[in-house]
C-alpha cells in the first residue's frame, strides 16, 4: 500500500486508540478496532483475485483503495470473510439508481438496508431468524456497520456536515439481515430478483428502521393482509409522495398463514396496491398541494402507496411471532442487488 | 456546479443550515462556488417573510450578478 | 477532527484574547470563555502604565475594545458562560454552565481572583468597604481615607488611581514592594499617599461597614480608620480547574514556557506560575500561548494525542488511513461550454423544495429589473432529492449565460 495511505501515530496504543480515532473524526461513536496494516493485510486476502470495481463515492468523490475498503471492514469488527458481503453491498450503494449523494445529503433518516441471501448467511452466521434486525449477531452487526463507515470516510459524509438528516434514525449505526429462506413458503427473494438459486446476493436500498405490523388476532391471510394494508398507509412516509421502493419483511408464522390461504408473493404485491391506501382526507390541504408540487394526485378519493406493485419488495424473516414489519424508504432511491464476488 | 464548471455563472442560492454542505461538495469537487445565502428556513415561510428572503438574497445577487459580467 | 472547538480559551482578559486571537488567525475554530465580560484585569483599571511602551500609558477600556474587537474579527466566538472543569482528553473536555463541550487544545487564561485576607468577617464586608476594583469603586471613597494592601504592580496602579479620589492612602506592604522604579517614584510623589513596609492587617473593624483595620508592623500594632480597604494578597490561580496539572501554592498553573504537563492544555497570562504581572508580559504570553496552542492542533492529531498520553508505553500505532481515496478522473464526460449565450440569456433553475421555486422567482424579478431583461428561463429537478437531469444541465449550459440556482433548505 502506498504511503499516504499509512497514517503514523506515536504514542498512541490500541487503549487509546479510541479517543484518537473520536479526535479526527473516525467511526461512529462505538469503539473500532485499529485498522492496522497487518489487520487490512488479513482482511484483504479474502479478496484475493476479486477487483473492487468501487467508483467514486460521494460526496468526497474519493475511490477507495483496496486498503481504505479493508480498514473501514477491519474497524467495524469484520473478519475477513466478511469483505465479499461489504464489498457487495458498497458496489450496490454506487449504483446510480440508488442515488447515494441524495441519501446522504437529505434530510430524511434513512439508511443503508442491506438484506443478504443465498448459502453466505450460513457461512458468516448471518441472521434472518429471531431478532434479526436487533443486536446480537456479530455479522449482521459488522457487516452494516462497515458498510456505513465506508460512505461516512471515504465519501466523507459526516453527521453535521454533509449528512443533513433532521433526525437520523439507529439504523444508520448498522442494519443488515438475511432472509429467513428456509422458513418461507416463497422462493428466496434474490431468485425473484432474477438471480440464481444457490447464489448469495446483497440487495441495497436506502430506508427507514422497521415498522412493526403485530397482528395475534387474525387467523386468515384476509384478516393479516388488512392490518398489513392498514400499517403501509401512513400519511407521514416519503413513499406515498417521492414514491420509490418499499419492504413488507413478513414474520415466518404471518408467511406461512398468508400461503395457506393462497397468497404468493405477487398476489401479495397486486392486492397491497389497491388494499394500502390513504385517504384523501387524512392528509392536510397544504400537504395534498406539496404533493400535486411532486406531480402526485389521488386515484380517486384515495392515495396509493408508490407508483405501482412492482415497487413493493416482498421476503420473509425473523423467529416465531405475530409480528411482521413494513419498511419504508426515502423514495428518491431503488432496491439494488449484487452478487456476492467469490474468489477465483 | 457542475454548470460553473462549463462556464455557467451559476450562483447558489443556499440556506444557512445547508451552507457546510455546499462547501463540502465545493471543496471535493474543487470549484469555488458563488453563493448567496438565506436565512434557513425558506419551507413553511409566509409570504412576509419570503419577501425579506427575497429582499436579502436579491441584495446580495445584484452586485454579485454585475460583478461577473463587467468580470467579461 | 470532531471536537466542538479547535482551540477553547478560558478567560477573555488581554493574555486569553490575545492567545485566541492568534490561534484564529491561523485558521483554527477559536472559543473565548469569561464568566464575565471580556477585558479581564483590565476592567479594574482605569489606565494602563507602560503600554503599548515603557513610560507610556493606555486607556484601559479602549484597549479591551481593540483587543475584542481583533479577536472576533479573526473569527473568535466569545461565550459568557463560566467554565468549571477541565479534562485535558485528549479531546480536552470542558464543563461549562451551559454544558459540556470539546476541544483540541485548551489556553487556560483565568488570570486570578480577587484579593484576601483570610481574616474573620471578610466576606460580610466585601461591597461594604472592601473592594478589589479602584476603578470602579473608588468614586465611593471620595475625600474618605482608605487602605491598599499589597505588594505588586498591581497593587501600586490602584493605590495611585484612589489616591485621585481619596483623602488619603495608606498602602500597607506585607514585606517588601515588587512594584518597579517608576511605580516607585510616582507613589513617592503622589501627595496623598503613604507606603508602609512589613505591615499586614490582622483584624477589621466596623459592623456591616468597615470602619478600619488593625495593623501590625515592625514597630507594633496600631489602629487605622479608614472607610474603604483594597486588598491586592491572597489572589489565587485556577489550580483544581484543570485536571492532571500542578499548581504552585498560589494556585497558579505550573508550566513548562505556556505548557503544562497536559499536551492539549496551555496556560497564560496571571494564571501562570511566574508570570511577571503586567499587560505587556500578558500580551506577549498570550501570543506565544496562542502559537502553541496551533502547534498542538498542526501537529498529526495523534501525536497531539501522544502528548498528552506521553506516559503510554510502547512505539505508537500505524494504521491505514480509512477517510484514504484517488479522485476519479475528473476528465470523464466534460462538455464543451455552450456557444453563444450573452449576458441577456439568464435562467432560474429550482430544487422544487417548498418555496424554492417562490423564492427564485423573486430573487430573478429583482435581476430582470436590474438588467433590464426580456425574459427568464426556467428549469426546476422534479423534486429535491434526485440528482440534475443530465439532458438538463446539458441544456442549461449550453444555452445561458448565467443560471441562479436554489439548492439548498
Amino acid at each position: 500500500m502506498s504511503e499516504a495511505e499509512v497514517v503514523e501515530l506515536p504514542g498512541v496504543t490500541e487503549e487509546s486508540w479510541h479517543e484518537v480515532a473520536w479526535e479526527r473524526g473516525w467511526g461512529d461513536g462505538l469503539p473500532t478496532v485499529p485498522p492496522t496494516p497487518e489487520r487490512v493485510a488479513a482482511a484483504l486476502e479474502a479478496l484475493d483475485g476479486i477487483e473492487l470495481e468501487l467508483g467514486p463515492v460521494p460526496p468526497s468523490g474519493l475511490v477507495p483503495t483496496r486498503e481504505s475498503f479493508a480498514a473501514n471492514a477491519v474497524m467495524a469488527g469484520c473478519r475477513p470473510a466478511d469483505l465479499p458481503v461489504v464489498l457487495a453491498a458498497v458496489r450496490a450503494l454506487l449504483a446510480p439508481e440508488y442515488n447515494l449523494h441524495g441519501v446522504l445529503a437529505t434530510t430524511h433518516p434513512c439508511a443503508p438496508l442491506v438484506i443478504v441471501n443465498g448459502p453466505v448467511r450460513t457461512s458468516l452466521g448471518i441472521n434472518g431468524g429471531t431478532n434479526c434486525f436487533g443486536q446480537g449477531t456479530r455479522a449482521n452487526a459488522v457487516i452494516g456497520r462497515a458498510v456505513q463507515l465506508v460512505t461516512t470516510h471515504v465519501g466523507g459524509a459526516r453527521p453535521g456536515s454533509m449528512d443533513r438528516s433532521t433526525q437520523g434514525g439507529p439504523a444508520k449505526y448498522t442494519w443488515c439481515f438475511g432472509e429467513n429462506e428456509e422458513e418461507s413458503p416463497f422462493e428466496p427473494f434474490s431468485v425473484r430478483r432474477g438471480f440464481a438459486p444457490g447464489e448469495s446476493t446483497v440487495t441495497v436500498a436506502a430506508c427507514e428502521g422497521p415498522h412493526n405490523i403485530n397482528d395475534h388476532g387474525s387467523t386468515t391471510g384476509e384478516g393479516l393482509l388488512m392490518t398489513i394494508a392498514g400499517t403501509m398507509a401512513q400519511t407521514g412516509s416519503n413513499n406515498l409522495y417521492v414514491k420509490g421502493p418499499h419492504f413488507l419483511v413478513l414474520g415466518p408464522e404471518h408467511a406461512a398463514t398468508l400461503h395457506r390461504d393462497g397468497w404468493t408473493a405477487e398476489s401479495l404485491r397486486e392486492r397491497l396496491w389497491e388494499q394500502a391506501r390513504v385517504p384523501v382526507s387524512k392528509v392536510s390541504e397544504e400537504n395534498q398541494r406539496q404533493f400535486e408540487d411532486w406531480g402526485v394526485q389521488p386515484e380517486g378519493e384515495l392515495y396509493p402507496v408508490s407508483t405501482g406493485p412492482d415497487m413493493l419488495h416482498i421476503l420473509v424473516a425473523g423467529g416465531a411471532g405475530k409480528h411482521s414489519a413494513w419498511i419504508p424508504s426515502f423514495g428518491a432511491t431503488a432496491a439494488v442487488t449484487r452478487a456476492v464476488p467469490e474468489r477465483p | 456546479m457542475e454548470l460553473e464548471k462549463r462556464g455557467v455563472v451559476a450562483p447558489l442560492l443556499v440556506t444557512s443550515t445547508f451552507l457546510p454542505l455546499v462547501e463540502a461538495q465545493a471543496k471535493a469537487r474543487r470549484v469555488t462556488p458563488r453563493v448567496i445565502v438565506v436565512p434557513h428556513p425558506v419551507g413553511g415561510l409566509n409570504e412576509q417573510e419570503l419577501v425579506e428572503r427575497i429582499e436579502a438574497a436579491a441584495g446580495a445577487l445584484l452586485p454579485l450578478a454585475d460583478a461577473a459580467r463587467e468580470g467579461q | 477532527m470532531s471536537t466542538d472547538w479547535d482551540v477553547a480559551v478560558v478567560g477573555a482578559g488581554v493574555a486569553g484574547l490575545t492567545a485566541a486571537r492568534e490561534a484564529a488567525e491561523a485558521g483554527l475554530r477559536v472559543v473565548a470563555y469569561d464568566r464575565m465580560a471580556p477585558g479581564g484585569q483590565l476592567v479594574n483599571l482605569t489606565s494602563v502604565h507602560d503600554h503599548p511602551r515603557p513610560g507610556e500609558v493606555a486607556e484601559s477600556a479602549g484597549l479591551v475594545s481593540r483587543l475584542v474587537a481583533e479577536a472576533e474579527a479573526a473569527g473568535v466566538v466569545m461565550a459568557f458562560d463560566e467554565v468549571t472543569r477541565v479534562r485535558p482528553g485528549p479531546p480536552a473536555r470542558l464543563e461549562t454552565s451551559e454544558g459540556a463541550v470539546t476541544a483540541g487544545a485548551v489556553v487556560v487564561a483565568t488570570g486570578l481572583g480577587a484579593g484576601r485576607l483570610g481574616l474573620p468577617g471578610e466576606e460580610q464586608l466585601v461591597g461594604r468597604g472592601i473592594s478589589t476594583c479602584a476603578g470602579c469603586d473608588g468614586p465611593l471613597f471620595r475625600g474618605r481615607p482608605v487602605a491598599v494592601v499589597g505588594d505588586d504592580e498591581w497593587t501600586a496602579e490602584e493605590a495611585l488611581e484612589l489616591a485621585e479620589v481619596a483623602s488619603a492612602v495608606t498602602v500597607l506592604v506585607p514585606g517588601e514592594p515588587r512594584w518597579n522604579d517608576d511605580r516607585a517614584r510616582r507613589l513617592a510623589a503622589a501627595e496623598r499617599v503613604e507606603v508602609l513596609t512589613g505591615a499586614s492587617v490582622t483584624a477589621l473593624r466596623g459592623e456591616g461597614l468597615l470602619a478600619g483595620v488593625v495593623v501590625a508592623t515592625p514597630g507594633g500594632e496600631r489602629e487605622l480608620a479608614v472607610d474603604g480597604l483594597f486588598p491586592y494578597v491572597g489572589r489565587r490561580g485556577p489550580g483544581g480547574l484543570v485536571e492532571e496539572v500542578p499548581a504552585d501554592d498560589a494556585g497558579r498553573l505550573r508550566a513548562d514556557g505556556e505548557r503544562t504537563a497536559a499536551g492539549t492544555v496551555l496556560v497564560a497570562g496571571d494564571a501562570r506560575s511566574g508570570a511577571v504581572q503586567s499587560v505587556t508580559a500578558a500580551v506577549d504570553d498570550g501570543a506565544a500561548a496562542g502559537e502553541a496552542a496551533v502547534a498542538v492542533l498542526r501537529t498529526a492529531a495523534g501525536e497531539a494525542s501522544a502528548a498528552g498520553l506521553r506516559t503510554a508505553a510502547g512505539p505508537g500505532l500505524r494504521i491505514v488511513d480509512p477517510t484514504y481515496g484517488v479522485p476519479a478522473d475528473e476528465a470523464e464526460g466534460a462538455v464543451a461550454v455552450g456557444g453563444g449565450a450573452d449576458w441577456t440569456e439568464v435562467a432560474l433553475f429550482s430544487n422544487s423544495k417548498p418555496n424554492a421555486t417562490e423564492l427564485l422567482r423573486g430573487v430573478g424579478g429583482r435581476l430582470q429589473e436590474h438588467w433590464a431583461l426580456p425574459e427568464l428561463g426556467f428549469a426546476s429537478k422534479p423534486n429535491a432529492s434526485a440528482a440534475a437531469d443530465k439532458d438538463v444541465i446539458d441544456w442549461l449550459s449550453q444555452r445561458y449565460k448565467m443560471v441562479l440556482v436554489a439548492v439548498g433548505d
